[in-house]
């Protein structure tokens, strides 16, 4: 289990609980989001929010809420999770390579 | 005599709700606010089969909890308008998360239609969709539609009537399954609540029931006082402590999750789906246009054409309906007066420098409007918007801004008006509020001719840079009072989580963006003209009316006027900035007219002989003609300007060189009044009109977007920081200098 924040990009994950206030749960429920939810992320910015795919929309979401939905690696998927991993391969390997000039930059 | 009916359109944002709205109702709309709020309300009307069917589009919410001010407006009227039925208009191309508002609908206990919008989309993802079972699992009438190209339009109508004249048999069957536990005190909590000795109460028992059990705070706020309630309320506050502490989960995800369950189970029967999840086209051009690199370069190129649109590409048709205002519309007033014999008198000066002034004044901004909303048209039904807001989140959000408060801000460099009309795309009412009090410190166009004819006088050398300067101080002003109102007066409540959908990209069609234009610029219209028609006149009456000298009304000299008394009146408030004399206080009042009417005032003040253009007479044909040919010279002006969209064209405005005199007599007037630092006081006048209350048409944009009590704080307080900002300048400055 683990936050949504450090969760891979293109996995199929599975959502486990939302923590936070109130408002947050029903805005996050009436979204599509709720325990057993299956998700997505589809991109992601450092620093800045990413989109996530729940059910069939895309949603924004921002760094700040990101902490309080843990999901965990979604294993027992209905949909195919090789076809999907041989889809985002490219981009993956396009995000590890910028991912290391952005440290370099730091360094 | 024949029953009419009233029904309601529910849906999530994007589900093409509005479409719906405006094939059913065609031009028969009204739009206005909802009581008391900032959110807007469409009602429409629509004649099926000899019957009257009133329309009422409810706010796009997502569920119908107390979350947002959209929610409790669209639940309200649910609850106590009680519509003959509600349709709740689904995006079938996503239908799992749309049925979430549905199945909140029929728990409300309002008869609801389905209408599955977008069977293209759904079609085209291969998408099958078995209507017959979702009619009969969720126990209401559905049709398929595709609101776009009018499909399913009949269909729908005959639909609404069909349950509409139902109503009376109308029997609430819920499908959502809860837990034994959760059912068992749901029906004893029902039971309660239909034992409340009332005729009146007409909420549904088990709906209420539920809302107790989650403890809604809307709800429970209506319920505070009736103490028929207490103890039902009590018992359901028991229940769910005792609950929350059994379970794991809080008894409001358990009924979400309840209602997910159910439509989980009714989609897997009813909807078959291609087997692999595509990565389709929107997620594509997503990686693209919210890069992290590439995407603030895209956007910003896009807010550029935005704020050309409004400015250059919009300029001719604003000096079109100028020119036909102050040329043909005065000299026809003009001569309609002259055969009432009226000619020369104070109703001629009033209908042609109070009314035709201030009613001009007004239209010349419907071109800029509609440029405007062109643009936001085009960005919002592409599904552009929601990207916006997601590339500049990171940055507005230091400044407690939303993403896509960016656009307001930099729409209000062209003009406040549009801006302040652009935070309408903002969800939240404190965030759209916030921005509305923000955007008038973006120096807008028409404050420009002040700073380049006050930075020609005094710094001659670095015009350009001084220009550039106060730019940078509105954007800088707007910043620290961001933060400043972000931690006082919109502190407390929990921040909106910045969470958005993002829709998929669409093509906009050309029908839906000219109804929002024709529609949106006629809101404005009516809205702003009485307040700017009564301001207009006051300020004209006051420079008509003389208090001293041998004027008569009408016909004094500015120097002996009624505005002339005023304004030396207020002028010893300016003493301590630096410029306290009346010239420049009263081209300040004027300035609240239009802030570039503060360079004519001067020269109006200054007594400064301007050139009288003797106007030729012209037949009625000739106007007319005038008229047309200047519309179409107009038009290609705007074809030719909009390869300058590309091109920064910002300070080679310096257009006309003002009449030296005019120059001169500011000079001398600012020196003396300043006690020969003139240039420092002339620098704290730029920046006064930087920051002071915007003009009359932007605060009645203002009062129409965000009510009577934040057009005050927007106009006192900005009154005040220009005044304290000007004074320190002149102060601090006298003390270097």
């Amino acid at each position: 289990m683990m936050p949504l924040s450090f969760a891979p990009e293109g996995q199929l994950l599975k959502l486990v609980s939302i923590r936070g206030g109130w408002r947050v749960q029903k805005r996050l429920n009436a979204l599509g989001l709720t325990p057993g939810t299956e998700v997505m992320i589809v991109s992601q910015n450092p620093g800045g929010p990413i989109i996530l795919a729940v059910k069939d929309s895309r949603l924004a979401i921002g760094r700040g809420l990101l902490h309080h939905i843990q999901v965990e690696m979604d294993g027992s998927s209905q949909y195919e999770t090789e076809i999907m991993d041989h889809r985002f391969s490219r981009f993956h390997h396009a995000r590890g390579r910028s991912h290391r000039r952005f440290g370099d930059y730091h360094g | 005599m024949e029953k009419n009916f009233t029904i309601a359109l529910a849906g999530n944002p994007n589900c093409g709700k509005s479409t719906v709205f405006n094939q059913l109702t065609g031009t028969k709309q009204h739009v206005g606010n909802w009581p008391g709020k900032t959110v807007e309300k469409k009602e429409g009307s629509f004649q099926y089969k000899g019957k009257q069917i009133t329309v009422v589009d409810l706010p796009g919410t997502y569920s119908l909890t107390a979350y947002s001010l959209e929610e409790v407006i669209a639940r309200d009227y649910v609850i106590k308008e009680k519509p003959d039925l509600v349709v709740s208009i689904i995006d079938a191309a996503n239908i799992e998360r749309n049925l979430y508002l549905t199945m909140q609908l029929i728990e409300l206990g309002v008869p609801v239609i389905a209408a599955l919008n977008m069977m293209d989309v759904v079609k085209e993802r291969e998408i099958q969709i078995d209507v017959e079972k979702i009619k009969k699992t969720l126990h209401v009438p559905a049709v398929l539609m595709v609101a776009r190209d009018g499909e399913g339009l009949d269909a729908l109508k005959e639909s609404i009537l069909a349950t509409a004249e139902l109503k009376g048999k109308y029997q609430k069957q819920v499908p959502a399954q809860f837990s034994r536990d959760l059912e068992v005190e749901i029906q004893k909590l029902q039971k309660k609540i239909e034992c409340v000795p009332d005729g009146e109460f007409s909420l549904d028992s088990r709906w209420l029931a539920i809302k107790l059990l989650e403890g809604d705070k809307g709800v429970l706020d209506d319920l505070e006082n009736d103490n028929r309630f207490a103890s039902s309320i009590k018992e359901a506050q028991t229940f769910s402590q005792a609950y929350e502490e059994k379970s794991e989960m809080g008894i409001d995800t358990e009924i979400a999750d309840a209602y997910y369950s159910t439509i989980h189970e009714i989609v897997a029967s009813a909807v078959k789906k291609p087997k692999v999840k595509k990565i389709g086209f929107s997620d594509k051009l997503d990686r693209i246009v919210t890069h992290r690199v590439l995407g603030i370069p895209i956007f910003l190129g896009l807010m550029w054409i935005v704020f050309k649109l409004t400015s250059d590409v919009a300029a001719p048709f604003l000096d079109w309906v100028d020119g036909v205002i102050g040329g043909p519309i005065t000299n026809w007033v003009e001569a309609i007066l002259n055969l009432l014999n009226l000619s020369g008198t104070w109703v001629e000066s009033m209908l042609v420098d109070g009314v035709i002034a201030g009613v001009g004044g007004v239209l010349v901004f419907v071109p800029v409007l509609m440029m405007l909303y062109l643009a936001l048209a085009v960005l919002e039904d592409s599904g552009y918007m929601a990207r916006a807001a997601f590339v500049m989140d990171r940055l507005m959000h230091g400044l407690g801004l939303h993403g896509k408060s960016f656009l307001p801000m930099i729409v209000g460099f062209g003009c406040t008006v549009p801006a302040i009309y652009a935070t309408r795309t903002l969800e939240n009412e404190k965030d759209r509020i916030l921005t509305g009090l923000l955007v008038p410190f973006m120096s807008c166009g028409a404050r420009l001719p002040v700073y380049v004819l006050f930075a020609t006088i005094f710094f001659p050398e670095n015009t350009g840079l001084v220009v550039f300067s106060l730019y940078v101080i509105g954007i800088v002003v707007a910043i620290l009072v961001g933060l400043i109102l972000k931690n006082t007066v919109f502190k407390g409540g929990e921040a909106s989580p910045f969470v958005m959908e993002l829709p998929p990209y669409r093509r906009p069609t050309l029908k839906s963006i000219w109804a929002q234009m024709a529609e949106r610029t006629n809101a404005f219209v009516k809205k702003a003209w009485s307040l700017i028609l009564v301001t207009s006149i006051v300020i004209w009456a006051l420079l008509a009316l003389p208090v001293k000298g041998e004027g008569t009304f009408a016909d004094a000299p500015v120097g002996d006027s009624a505005f002339a008394a005023v304004s030396s009146a207020i002028a010893p408030a300016f003493e301590p900035a630096g410029f306290g004399t009346w010239e420049a206080s009263g081209s300040l009042i004027t300035g609240f007219v239009a802030k570039e009417v503060v360079v004519s005032t001067m020269s109006q003040i200054y007594d400064v002989e301007e050139a009288e253009e003797e106007a030729e007479a012209t037949t009625f044909l000739e106007d007319i003609w005038e008229i047309i040919s200047s519309f179409f010279a107009a038009a290609w002006d705007t074809i030719k300007s909009v390869p300058l969209v590309v091109g920064i064209n910002l300070f080679d405005e310096e257009d006309e060189a003002e009449p030296t005199a005019l120059m001169t007599a500011v000079r001398e007037g600012f020196e003396e009044s300043s006690g020969g630092r003139g240039a420092l006081a002339s620098f704290g006048f730029m920046i006064f009109v930087l920051l002071y209350t915007p003009c009359m048409v932007a605060v009645a944009a203002a009062k129409h977007e965000f009510g009577a009590k934040w057009m005050w704080v927007s106009v006192i307080g900005q009154l005040a920081l220009a005044w304290i900002v000007s004074v320190l300048i002149f102060q601090i400055g006298s003390l270097v200098i």
